[in-house]
């Protein structure tokens, strides 16, 4: 597809149920239930995701109550929250930001130290 | 005013999406939506629900109900399975559409009223309003200037029922503009003009006496 149109819950908006499927999403709004898209989503500032989110990508400006898991990053910004364990092959928290769960992100140590943390 | 909330194509929503502004869906909704703004099914948007919308826009598929405080409109190309009930209901021409036409008499749609069903007739399936009229969904701004324009036709009387009523015989000339042939014509102006024709489509023909304005006659059959 050559132009993807952006998917976008706007303020004031309450979805409750699934979303599913390819594209981007921006929620400025809120939704309770359940987030599995293939592209990437941003949670704005005023966005509230009481969720498991699967995304490519994740950048979160508001408040994500949920596990996350992503192909891509996820980046947590200033004023933004998640309440959960993520999962994502980076992760990023900028000053501001705040993260209460579980972090694991998707990488090698050298051969040597290999050994040390799978006993 | 604010950006307008859109289910992009390959999205799929199951699930209930209510609250403020508009709504555009290219993807897949299975649910019921209920907003304050418009609703815009797109082409290759697919909804099945009952939907509640200031105005709904089918271009894709709705299956369920549709009411609106506005407007329910069904484009061409559009297919809708359910009952469509508004203030106004237009089936455009090139439009697909099963189900029950209700359009009720005022804004608030939850009123049957039990003149809303004797008005469901074929002949009151109006034209494309203002070609431009909500081709996009932010482009609403117009529909504001519609409704204050209804309701001064409908307060005060329109300038032809008083020529009208001035010849002895004043029935047949009435029928004629109450006739979906008038309002097509003038359906296309988004002024105070189309709204008064508006006004004169909206129930079957109904006689008028030389002494009783037509609103007062239209009353008296409640």
């Amino acid at each position: 597809m050559i132009q993807k149109t952006l998917g976008y819950l706007g303020p004031g908006l309450v979805v409750r149920g699934q979303i599913s499927g390819d594209g981007d999403l921006t929620i400025d709004g809120r939704l309770d239930g359940q987030l599995d898209v293939s592209g990437d989503v941003v949670v704005g500032e005023r966005g509230v995701v009481n969720a498991p989110v699967r995304a490519g990508a994740l950048t979160v400006a508001g408040d994500v109550k949920g596990d996350v898991f992503a192909r891509g990053a996820v980046a947590v910004r200033d004023g933004g929250r998640i309440l959960g364990d993520v999962r994502a092959h980076r992760v990023s928290i900028d000053d501001g930001g705040a993260l209460h769960g579980g972090v694991e992100m998707d990488f090698d140590l050298p051969d040597e130290l290999d050994g040390l943390l799978t006993p | 005013m604010n950006r307008p909330s859109v289910l992009p194509d390959g999205m799929k929503l199951v699930g209930d999406v209510e609250g403020e502004g508009d709504l555009a869906v290219l993807g897949t909704i299975e649910g019921d939506v209920r907003i304050d703004g418009a609703l815009v099914v797109e082409t290759s948007g697919v909804l099945r629900g009952q939907v509640h919308a200031r105005t709904v826009i089918v271009r894709g598929v709705l299956v369920g109900d549709g009411s609106a405080a506005d407007t329910v409109r069904v484009e061409p190309g559009g297919r809708m399975v359910g009952d469509a009930r508004a203030p106004r209901v237009s089936i455009i021409d090139g439009a697909l559409f099963r189900g029950r036409v209700e359009m009720t008499a005022d804004a608030s749609p939850r009123v049957g009223r039990s003149s809303s069903r004797r008005r469901s007739s074929p002949g009151e399936i109006s034209a494309p309003s203002s070609a431009g009229l909500l081709t996009s969904p932010g482009s609403h701004a117009t529909l504001p200037g519609f409704a204050p324009a209804q309701h001064a036709a409908r307060d005060t009387e329109p300038p032809p029922r008083i020529t009208v009523n001035a010849p002895p015989p004043p029935l047949t000339p009435t029928v004629e503009l109450a006739s979906p042939l008038a309002s097509v014509s003038a359906a296309p102006l988004a002024s105070a003009s189309a709204s008064v024709s508006a006004t004169a489509r909206r129930g079957p023909p109904i006689p008028t006496l030389p002494a009783l304005r037509r609103t007062e006659a239209r009353r008296t059959e409640h």
